[in-house]
């Protein structure tokens, strides 16, 4: 044996544990001819007696009775300790897992009721041109230059789906209707079917009166119906007859409104 | 009443129909292996009664939790007050007792090791605290196995199943441990000498 098996064996010898009787031997006779190894094996023992030294004296030790009093107590305060907890847990984790149950059910029908239901509804209303505010979404009325005249108004529930950028705002259908053009939705439009709207009436592009954030538009918003000097086309770069006679005319327009009450975006009606 | 002969199984049986003399006895039986164990980990008193009392209480809540196939009784116990200690010593790891007097390396903890004079240069007394400082100032890992396999006996396969541990590492850990101990215990002077006389006659026949 040299020094490098005894210490495998020093710790069982020095604690006088189960050691294989040749081991044992070996590990003996190796201390009895290396001097640091027969160092090394009076110092395990002596530590392996004050460690014994230390447990003796900690032997007598215990928790002191209130302890026990305590423990008693909390026993008996709980009657039928052990079902009734496991009960009251397993009834507690079948309440939370039915309202788990129950949420996502709840959950999965409202997501498919919601992309189901067409992002737009017209809803035929009988001459009023008020602003129809739907409980899930924001209303767009449009008011039809001819409204007055006819009995019948259209007025189109604009339900904005996710964030829309306005580039193309008028797209004029060839049945005559008008569309409200939200890019990034596919349906996401605003469709008057304005199947009594004026066919001869043509309008231009909607040009923008200010920077429109598409999240400005998800709250939806009116067109308005306004007639404004023939000059004012020239400001937005719209060729006008400069004839003295048609320069003071006025024009009509629509104005688009935001929700918050701003003019978004203007096109003008011939 | 169950009597005191009857076994942890038997006991614990008797617990759950609701048999306070049981849980008395169970607790009589295992509550002193616990409560020193505590002690020797974190040399608090209160916080050994704390753990007593908590292991207990788990016990009694959660007596379900306990699978016999898994180990013994003792040793579900054991492992209960050693999670109980650990997560203590850990929360209280930034506070520093005033009544603790630091180990600066003070006569009673420099003289246990030498093996110039013998143990009666100190007194019992002094022997017995110089040890008990060294082992509080191991770190966790070794401490848990030093007191768990030399100051309570255990052996080498009922301590790798309080520690959830191969038996191997509970060796190579005491014999870490035990290793740090007498470093902690050795005098200074003679660890000089010591390990001059190590280097010079060190053999390898």
């Amino acid at each position: 044996m040299n020094c490098q098996v005894f210490e495998t064996v020093v710790n069982d010898l020095a604690r006088e544990q189960l050691v294989e009787v040749n081991a044992r031997k070996q590990a003996l006779a190796h201390s009895g001819d290396c001097e640091a190894c027969a160092f090394r094996l009076a110092v395990e023992r002596r530590l392996s007696f004050g460690l014994r030294i230390l447990a003796a004296e900690m032997k007598s030790r215990s928790a002191p009775a209130q302890v026990e009093n305590h423990l008693r107590a909390a026993f008996r305060g709980q009657t039928s300790p052990i079902t009734g907890k496991r009960a009251a847990s397993r009834s507690r984790y079948w309440i939370v897992a039915a309202a788990a149950v129950f949420l996502i059910a709840f959950g999965i029908i409202g997501m498919k009721w919601a992309l189901d239901e067409p992002s737009l509804t017209a809803i035929e209303t009988s001459n009023t041109s008020e602003a129809q505010t739907s409980p899930r979404g924001s209303t767009v009325t449009i008011e039809h230059p001819n409204t007055e005249s006819t009995p019948n108004q259209t007025t189109a529930i604009y339900r904005p789906r996710r964030k829309q950028s306005v580039r193309r705002l008028t797209k004029p259908s060839a049945n005559g209707n008008e569309t409200f053009v939200a890019p990034g939705t596919a349906g996401g439009t605003i469709n008057t079917e304005a199947g009594n709207s004026d066919q001869s009436e043509s309008t231009t592009q909607f040009l923008p009166l200010s920077y429109i954030s598409p999240v400005n538009l998800q709250d939806g918003g009116q067109l308005v119906r306004v007639e404004l000097p023939r000059s004012a086309m020239t400001r937005f770069g719209l060729p006008v007859n400069m004839e003295r006679e048609r320069y003071g005319e006025r024009v009509k327009a629509d104005v688009l409104v935001g929700a918050d009450g701003l003019a978004r975006a203007i096109r003008f009606v011939q | 009443m169950k009597s005191d002969n009857s076994s942890d199984g038997e006991l614990l049986q008797a617990m759950r129909a609701g048999d306070e003399e049981a849980f008395a006895a169970l607790y009589r039986r295992r509550q002193p292996g616990i409560y020193r164990f505590a002690l020797q980990m974190c040399g608090s008193q209160e916080l050994a009664e704390d753990t007593a009392q908590e292991v207990f209480m788990v016990l009694m809540r959660e007596v379900h939790t306990f699978d016999p196939a898994r180990g013994s009784l003792s040793a579900f116990l054991m492992g209960v007050a050693r999670h109980h200690v650990l997560r203590r010593l850990q929360r209280e790891r930034f506070y520093v007792s005033l009544n603790e007097t630091p180990d600066d390396g003070s006569l009673s903890s420099q003289v246990f090791l030498t093996t110039v004079g013998p143990l009666d240069e100190m007194s019992r007394t002094e022997a017995i605290e110089a040890v008990r400082r060294a082992v509080l100032a191991l770190p966790e890992r070794y401490r848990e196995v030093v007191v768990l396999c030399d100051l309570q006996e255990m052996s080498y396969g009922e301590t790798a199943e309080i520690l959830g541990c191969a038996i191997g590492t509970v060796r190579s850990r005491l014999h870490r441990g035990r290793g740090l101990l007498i470093e902690k215990l050795r005098p200074a002077r003679e660890e000089d000498a010591a390990s001059a006389t190590v280097k010079s006659t060190r053999c390898f026949a």
